[in-house]
Order: C-alpha cells, then structure tokens, then sequence
C-alpha cells in the first residue's frame, strides 16, 4: 500500500476529489493548508503598506491505495490539474510514501480489507 | 483601471449638459417660492407649479428627529447590514470585495446625490425626471419643503439619500464574485443617475408619472408605492436579472457547489436589515404620526409572516427548516410590504408577506434552476420577484382607512391596474436601461474580471488584500522581499526525470 499526499490549488480540489472517489478509492482525507516557496508571491497591502504573501493557500489530499493502483491514480492527477489554463492554478506536489499498515477504525479491518 | 477617474465624472457631466436645456427653463432660479400652502384652484390647471419651499417656523422637532433618525437606519441597511448579508454568502476570497461593492455605494452614489441625484429625483421637471433647480443641493437649506411640510428640506434630501445608496447596492448580489471593480463603480454611478434617479422621480417626486399625492394633473396614473416597491426593489432586482443575463454564470456553476462561507455573518445583517426596514417603511410617513406606526407595524408583521412562509414550504419540500431560508424569508416579506406599508392594515400585512416568503422561495430554488441564471445571492429571486408581488398585492390590499387610497378589498379595482402599469414601466425601464449600460461598460472598460483573477478571488486581485489570514505572519513587507535576502538553498543540480 502507498500514501499519495497531493497538494493542489483549491479551484482543481472538485475535478480531483471526483476523479479519484469515482475511479480508485472510497475515501480519502481533505486539509487546508498553505504552500511557502512558490515562484511568485502575491502583492497585498495593509495601509498603505506593501507586501508580498509567500504563503499560497493550498489543499492536501490524502489517498490510502494499492501498490498496483497508485500509478494509473498519479497519471489520473496530473491530467486534472494540467488541464486547467492559468499555469499559477498548477502549482503543487504529490509525495508517495510506503504505508505499512492501516487500521479501519468501526471494523477493524487491516490492509487492503480496511481500504 | 486606469481609465475610471475619467468616465465617472464624464458621465455626471453628460448628464447635466443635457437637461440643462430641458429641464431648467420650468423653474424660476433666484427668489424663493411664496410660502403659501398649494391652492386647491392649482388642481385646475394643468401646469405643475415649482417645489414649493416654507418657513423654517413650520419645522416639528418630533418629526425632524424621527426623519433623522430613519435616515440613519436606512444607512444601516447597506452599511452593515447588506455588506454582511452579502459578504456571508459569498466564498471567503470574495468576502471584502462584496462587503467593498456596498461601501462603495455609500459613497460615490452619496457624491452623485448631492452634485445632481437630487434634483434629478426631486425637482419639478418633466413627468419622466426631474429638472436642475436642486443640482448641487441649491435651495436644500432649512426650509421645509412640499415634500416634508414639517422637517428640513435638508432631512428629506439626507433622507432619499439612503434609499439612493441601496439600491444600487442590492443589485451586488447578482454580479458578485465576478464583476471587476472599475466596472462596478462605473455601473453604480450611471445606474443611479439613468434608471434610479428618474424612477424616484416618476414615483415620488413633484409632476411625476405615478405619483398618486403631487402627480401631474395632465399626465398621471397614480400607483402606491409607500416605500419603494417599484423605485428600490423592482428596479435593483430586474436590474439584477440583467446584470447575471449579461455577465454569464460564475467559473464553475452548476458543476461546484460555491455554499455561503459563514452564515453567521449574513444571520447578523439580515436581522440588522429587518431593523432599518423600521427607518425605510416607518420613516416614509415623512412624520412622526399614526402613520408611522402603522407602517412600522405592518412592515413587522409581513417580515414575521414571510419568514414563517418561507421556511414551512422549505420544510415541506427538503425535510429541514434553515437559517438561510429563514432570513432570505424575512427579506422578502420585508421586500413585498415595501410598498404597501403606509396603505394596509397588518391582517393584510400578514397575507401578504406570507404570499411573498413561498413565492419567492420557489422564485429562487425552481425558477433559477429552470432557466439557468447565475444571480448568485438572489437579488432577482428576492428584490425583483417580491418587489413585483408586493407592488401588485398593494393595489389589492390598500386600505382607504389607512392612508386614504382604497384598493381592490375596498371596491377599487381600477388600482390594480395602475399597479401593474408602474410595475410594467419599472420593469422596461429596469430591463433596457441595465442592457444598454452594461454593454457600453462591455464594450469600453469591460466588465468582468480575468479568469484567473475571479479564481484567485477578487479580494486578492482588485482590492490587495485577504478577509482572513491565512497564518500569522504571512508576508513579508516589499522592501524585504525584493532581493535582500538571499535565496537558502542553491538550484539543484542533480539531472531532472520527469514524469509524463
């Protein structure tokens, strides 16, 4: 089993969230967070003071699946994102880690039975 | 952007030079109208005399200071009451640049009012708009006028101010999300000046169409309309329908959800709309008298009435009662007893609000799907729907008892008939004017935000800057982020892979 982590810009969170809960998984695990280090930051101002947000708002998709499943979901990922035009709204990452076990937490179901 | 110092001013000029010839030569300029009250022979004649002006002797304090004090709750309404009725139901990215669409109207429309606004509202002019005798609020001093026979003319002017500045606001809620800035104020200011200004004039200003106290003996179908059914919230909401017609739906209607981003926040301006309805409906008495009172309390009983009406057929429909549903219920009762709030009793007032909360729920569930537009808070669903049910059910239930003016319960029928053509014109007006304004801001400034922009929210693309912070300390000042600190880590140098 692997974990994808996918940070994504909040307009694409629909079409992935669909994408993924239609074609491999029953669920997975939504967050806001904020993503640092992005190209260009955002000018604001407070006041008349000026400023750049470095922190771009972002959402995290966590995704429990199967090791056979994982690259087919991937591919599936990055053509939702890129589909959309402005380049700014493709921003993010997946990381996919090795999980070495889960837990349903009603049934307790383990491993691919808990997916 | 760049371009809007010009067009605003330029607009307001327009405007002037081309009634100055129409409208001026009616209205004698220097001496003061003769303090008489108007003749009853004046009834003979088929000219409309000038506003006449009176001594400043005949002023009630008691009404002054209930005008006073209704104009201030009719600021309220926009400010805060629609920014955060608004603000609420929009996504959190476009929660200051609606609140920022009604604070705006609180201010240019205010500039606008006093430079010419007024005079085009209120002065004597044609039976359609009127002249220029108030235009930069000359002769608006002390002195009471026809309009207000005990208070300033200076209260009334304030006064029709505040009912200036929210309606435009109103139409916000179908160009939310997505109209850009420059082009919203662009908007506002014309639409006060060509639809706004001669709408309250041919309902209440001196010689105007439809008005049913000091209309033009020659050309006159005197409608009712207490507090603005047709001039507030027909116009706004027709114009509303447009606006959403014209500007297409928001990126990713239909297909997203887009749910209010915090009802808590439109809870709390709903109910401080429902409290300045007090100063809309009880203040258009123009006096602290019976009236007032009976305006206040039917305007009471309709809200009440409507939010029952809304939430028990919401409840029968869907299975659950919400808040939303509650206040947008409340609204729209609000919305229909406008104009009958000084012509009914509140029996009737509980009918008719009770009408205009089912109806007007099923105008913004079953209509708006059916037909596809993206008003995104319902401004058309609310203030055009129950604006016309409301201008329509006051030809029915007017009241001589109460104000004078039978309607249809009384044996008047013929009132029903003037209701629906002020409703009519309200709507053709509304509907054309909005058009044409709309496409001359398409074709010059344009009118929407750029895609990316309305993704990114128009709080962070036309105003610079969040509702909510992200996390503290977010940001760094300019002067910082440009190029005094170096970059930590050094480009990789290790040879790219990369995924198809």
């Amino acid at each position: 089993m692997k974990l994808v982590t996918a940070i994504i810009h909040p307009s694409n969170l629909e079409d992935v969230q669909r994408m993924v809960t239609s074609a491999y998984v029953h669920g997975l695990t939504v967050m806001d967070v904020a993503m640092a280090g992005l190209p260009q930051g955002k000018p604001a101002t407070y006041r008349g003071s000026e400023y750049e947000i470095h922190l771009t708002p972002q959402v995290r998709l966590d995704i429990a699946i199967d090791d056979d499943e994982v690259d087919r979901m991937v591919d599936a990922i990055l053509r939702s994102v890129r589909r959309v035009p402005a380049s700014q709204f493709r921003e993010g990452l997946l990381y996919i880690t090795a999980l070495e076990e889960v837990v349903r937490i009603r049934t307790g179901e383990v491993g691919l039975d808990a997916l | 952007m760049t371009r809007l110092p010009i067009v605003v001013p330029a607009g307001l000029l327009l405007m002037l030079f081309s009634l100055a010839g129409t409208a001026g030569a009616q209205v004698p300029t220097d001496a003061p109208a003769p303090a008489t009250p108007p003749a009853p022979a004046a009834a003979a004649s088929t000219e409309v005399g000038p506003v006449e002006l009176k001594d400043v002797k005949d002023i009630n304090a008691g009404d002054t200071a209930w005008m006073l004090t209704s104009a201030a709750l009719v600021l309220m309404m926009t400010g805060p009451g629609l920014a955060l009725f608004y603000g609420g139901l929009v996504r959190k990215k476009n929660v200051l640049a609606t609140m920022m669409q009604s604070f705006t109207c609180m201010a240019v429309v205010s500039i606008a009012w006093a430079l010419v606004g007024y005079s085009l509202a209120f002065d004597v002019g044609n039976p359609f708009i009127g002249g220029l005798r108030f235009a930069f609020l000359r002769d608006v001093d002390a002195r009471p006028s026809e309009y207000g026979a005990t208070i300033p003319h200076t209260t009334w002017m304030i006064y029709q101010l505040m009912f200036a500045i929210i309606t435009p606001g109103l139409i916000c809620g179908a160009y939310a999300e997505r109209l850009k800035f420059s082009a919203m104020v662009v908007f506002s200011t014309l639409w006060l000046l060509l639809i706004y200004c001669p709408m309250a004039h041919m309902v209440w200003g001196k010689g105007g169409l439809f008005n049913a106290f000091l209309g033009s003996p020659s050309m006159n179908y005197p409608a009712l309309d207490f507090a603005g059914g047709t001039v507030v919230h027909i116009s706004s909401g027709v114009s509303a329908l447009i606006c959403a017609l014209v500007l297409g739906p928001r990126i990713g209607f239909g297909k997203s959800a887009m749910p209010p981003h915090s009802l808590v926040i439109s809870f709390i301006g709903a109910c401080l709309l429902w409290v300045g309805w007090f100063g809309f409906n009880g203040g258009s008495a123009v006096a602290s008298n019976g009236l007032a009172s009976s305006a206040f309390c039917a305007t009471h009983f309709a809200a009440a009435a409507a939010a029952t009406g809304w939430v028990v057929a919401e409840w029968l429909k869907t299975g659950k009662p919400t808040v939303l549903g509650g206040i947008s219920g409340a609204v729209a009762g609000l919305v229909v007893i406008t104009p009958a709030s000084g012509f009914t009793t509140p029996m009737y007032a509980l009918i008719m609000g009770f009408i205009g909360g089912v109806v007007c729920m099923f105008a913004c569930s079953k209509l708006k799907g059916a037909l596809g537009y993206d008003d995104s808070l319902d401004a058309f669903g609310v203030h055009g729907v129950g604006g016309t049910i409301g201008a329509i059910l006051t030809g029915v239930f007017a009241v001589s008892s109460i104000n004078g003016k039978p309607g249809l319960v009384d044996g008047n029928g013929q009132q029903v008939v003037y209701q629906a053509i002020a409703t009519g014109v309200t709507w053709a007006l509304a509907a054309i004017g909005s058009f044409i304004l709309l496409k001359l801001i398409s074709a010059t400034i344009g009118l929407r935000a750029s895609q990316s922009d309305e993704i990114d929210g128009l709080d962070l693309s036309q105003h610079g800057e969040s509702g909510y912070v992200m996390a503290e300390g977010e940001g760094s000042l300019s002067t910082f982020a440009a190029g005094a600190v170096e970059p930590a880590h050094a480009p990789s140098t290790r040879p790219a892979t990369k995924r198809a």
